[in-house]
């Protein structure tokens, strides 16, 4: 985990000091990372309207075109920054169908509104601050080539019930099968995913 | 359709449910839920981390759009309206807290952003505005300040005043504090809570989290008034959800009955506050928020001194006062209560001192509940056969008869007493209820026998207690109660002496089942919807 932590941040300085090669690389290895952080968004708030893969292509190339603007220095800041920039896109395109398209939105959530049946709760316990949160930029990036490397459909219910929260009759409903069916499924995904997980990911 | 059998019969059904229950817990932080299912299933230790890193991605979601970073210097995108957020401070129960630099005006402040799906309507946001509006007016050296509030990208938002420090729920965290310095908070909080209420403003969610202390171990009210913006739209489990446990709210606002919450109100959830401070614990405390909510409702809270010996007596009852079930009985205003405080500590005789008999009736009924119910079905019917015994022309075989029944009333009297004694005492008390229910059946049991015969109205008694132990809602007491009662009318057929035939009987044993299970269905039904309203509560850990 040190020695790939090391190789991030390795690529990260490398890149800004103008090494082409290494920035292909800082880039590739998170590109899963903008996707899962992209596809949380976009379930919630814009499922319907957007295509991840368009929002994951927009924020890449942002992030390519900003990289000077960059000025953070370790991995976690440069996470922090990308997920800025999905964020900043995913407001972007909620104004745009706020503004301009507002009444089918609105239409689309009543059929199912993604907020109605989440699990709704806090986010962790109180003591668990920011820079605890970010210090496993590692971790994250692996969490998200795992999650990214899922099947369509176990990606699909790890999404609803991990990330979104929601309870297993909200699942059901949202992916179209019978609560049973999704509960083996999560149970399968979630298993996949450990195991994606504890092989040893490298990150090139 | 989604609930059928099959999916619980599934093989790794178990484990599905422990591990569903386990991520529940995650996700919501419960530390002490995800320690018990941990001495459940100690193999769920291996998927905790992988958990709970994936769910690392889940807060991107409970954060609100344009967050800001560790890395200040980013660029403009950690603006956030006028401010500059810089850093996260803390979570409450209706948002995120962040350190934010207002640079107009040179200035840090506290900006909190209200999160979650409270406020997702237009109407419940502008209510919320309209309510921080009025709050922000308040300036008083106890109570922090608003400076403004508004709404950006959607999300609401208000500022105040940073207070660096704790908060009361931390320092009892840390352990306990001496009668004088909570007696002296709780002079300064009253008149804070005071203040608010001069000004309008009922604060309706007052809790040790919510008095912070500046530098100067100050206490500080923050969050007051914001609580009135969610119960117009919420039941008040729900609002407990938000809000946190309804461990300091009082009978009223737990009931839900919004109307009828005052600033007596708040007296109330100082006095809880003063519990805690004194005891460590708050005064209700129960094993769900639907649990905590109907102790609030129904039971008394238990003395101070049950607790913590070195309470004097005199501040006890001031305590008491302000955790009355009845808003006349509790003080009339906080100010009150801060004066109150300040004559106690001058050692000064209060005019609220002396307590009314009905008040201290009521207190002691609530206080012990189980007995004080059969003592009062009990002894009236004690009464009615001593009377009808003296009262014979012909004494000698009418007392025959009614002798046996007056020892075996006394006796029942007199084991629900020592049952309710012993559920007073410190320790383990999960065989209490069990004592009570097998004695009320034994010596109804054995009063009935007293007419030698099993009429049908004789079931109707063991029914009822049959359907009081359905209170519990604990399936095992509703079982004992069953299957006892069964019992206790087959002795009474026993001894039956007009027998006839064995038709009415079997019905009637029927008939007691049926209600058994009903009974214990109901309970099931009732805990599963609990459980459902509990899933997404995050419980604060116990101070103890």
């Amino acid at each position: 985990m040190n020695s790939e932590s090391s190789q991030l941040a390795g690529w990260l300085s490398l890149a800004r000091q103008g090494d082409e090669a290494a920035r292909n690389r800082l880039f590739e290895a998170c590109r899963s990372f903008v996707a899962v952080t992209a596809r949380v968004h976009l379930h919630r708030r814009l499922q319907t309207k957007v295509d991840p893969s368009d929002l994951v292509q927009q924020s890449m190339l942002e992030a390519h075109r900003g990289f000077e603007r960059f000025h953070g220095q370790t991995p976690e800041e440069w996470l922090a920054w990308l997920k800025q920039i999905v964020q900043h896109n995913v407001l972007d395109a909620d104004k745009y169908y706020r503004g301009a398209h507002r009444r089918d939105v609105r239409r689309e959530q009543l059929i199912s509104d993604p907020t109605s049946g989440r699990v709704d709760c806090l986010p962790a316990d109180p003591g668990l601050s920011p820079s605890q949160l970010f210090s496993k930029a590692e971790r994250e990036l692996q969490v998200a080539v795992a999650i990214e490397s899922l099947p369509e459909d176990y990606r699909q219910v790890v999404l609803l019930r991990n990330l979104e929260r929601l309870s297993f009759d909200d699942v059901a409903e949202r992916m179209n099968r019978t609560r049973g069916a999704c509960q083996m499924l999560w149970m399968r995904a979630v298993e996949q995913l450990r195991a994606k997980l504890s092989e040893d990911l490298s990150l090139s | 359709m989604t609930n059928s059998a099959s999916d619980d019969d599934a093989p790794g059904a178990e484990l599905f449910s422990l591990l569903d229950a386990y991520l529940t817990a995650i996700q919501c932080g419960d530390v002490n839920e995800q320690q018990r299912l941990l001495s459940l299933e100690p193999g769920l230790a291996s998927w905790g981390n992988d958990l709970r890193d994936i769910d690392a991605f889940a807060k991107i979601l409970s954060e609100p759009l344009a967050i800001p970073t560790q890395a200040p210097e980013v660029d403009e995108s950690i603006r956030f309206g006028k401010y500059e957020l810089r850093g996260e401070l803390g979570r409450g129960g209706m948002g995120v807290v962040f350190r934010a630099y207002q640079p107009e005006l040179d200035r840090t402040v506290a900006l909190k952003m209200l999160t979650g799906s409270a406020f997702s309507s237009p109407d419940q946001r502008r209510r919320f505005a309209q309510e921080a509006r009025l709050a922000s007016r308040i300036r008083h050296p106890h109570i922090v300040s608003i400076h403004d509030v508004g709404d950006f990208g959607g999300q609401p938002y208000f500022t105040m005043d940073i207070v660096t420090g704790s908060n009361v729920a931390l320092r009892l965290r840390k352990g306990p504090i001496s009668t004088e310095q909570a007696v002296h908070w709780m002079i300064m909080i009253a008149k804070a809570v005071d203040h608010l209420h001069a000004n309008g403003i009922i604060h309706r969610d007052l809790k040790p989290s919510n008095v912070l202390l500046d530098e100067c171990d100050e206490p500080c009210l923050v969050d007051f008034g914001l609580a009135r913006a969610l119960d117009e739209f919420q039941d008040p489990t729900v609002t407990g959800t938000i809000l946190g446990t309804p461990s300091y709210m009082s009978p009223e606002q737990a009931a839900g009955r919004i109307r009828e919450i005052t600033t007596r109100s708040d007296v109330y959830s100082l006095g809880a506050i003063l519990y805690e401070m004194l005891c460590g614990r708050p005064p209700f405390k129960g094993e769900s928020a639907f649990d905590t909510v109907l102790q609030v409702m129904e039971r008394e809270p238990l003395p101070l001194r049950h607790w913590n010996r070195t309470v004097p007596r005199k501040l006890e009852q001031i305590c008491l006062k302000c955790l009355e079930k009845s808003p006349e009985e509790r003080y009339p205003s906080a100010l009150e209560l801060a004066h109150d405080l300040e004559r106690w500590i001058r050692g000064e005789s209060s005019p609220y001192e002396s307590l009314s008999p009905i008040t201290r009736f009521f207190r002691t009924f609530r206080r012990y509940p189980d007995a004080a119910y059969r003592l009062l079905a009990l002894l009236p019917t004690l009464l009615i056969v001593v009377l009808r015994c003296l009262s014979a022309p012909n004494v000698s075989s009418i007392s025959d008869y009614y002798k046996p029944i007056v020892v075996e009333l006394s006796l029942w009297i007199g084991l629900s007493l020592v049952w309710e004694w012993q559920a007073s005492k410190p320790g383990d008390h999960r065989w209490t209820p069990f004592a009570f229910l097998l004695t009320d059946i034994v010596f109804m049991t054995s009063i009935l026998q007293a007419r030698k015969k099993a009429d049908i109205s004789h079931v109707t008694a063991y029914a009822l207690v049959l359907i009081l132990s359905g209170l519990s809602l604990n399936r095992s007491q509703i079982w004992t109660a069953g299957l006892g009662c069964i019992a206790g009318y087959l002795c009474l057929l026993y001894s039956a002496e007009d027998f006839e035939s064995w038709i009415v009987p079997i019905v009637m044993i029927v008939l007691l089942m049926c209600c058994t299970i009903v009974t214990d269905y109901q309970a099931r039904r009732l805990s599963i919807w609990i459980r459902m309203k509990e899933a997404g509560q995050r419980q604060e850990p116990i101070k103890a």
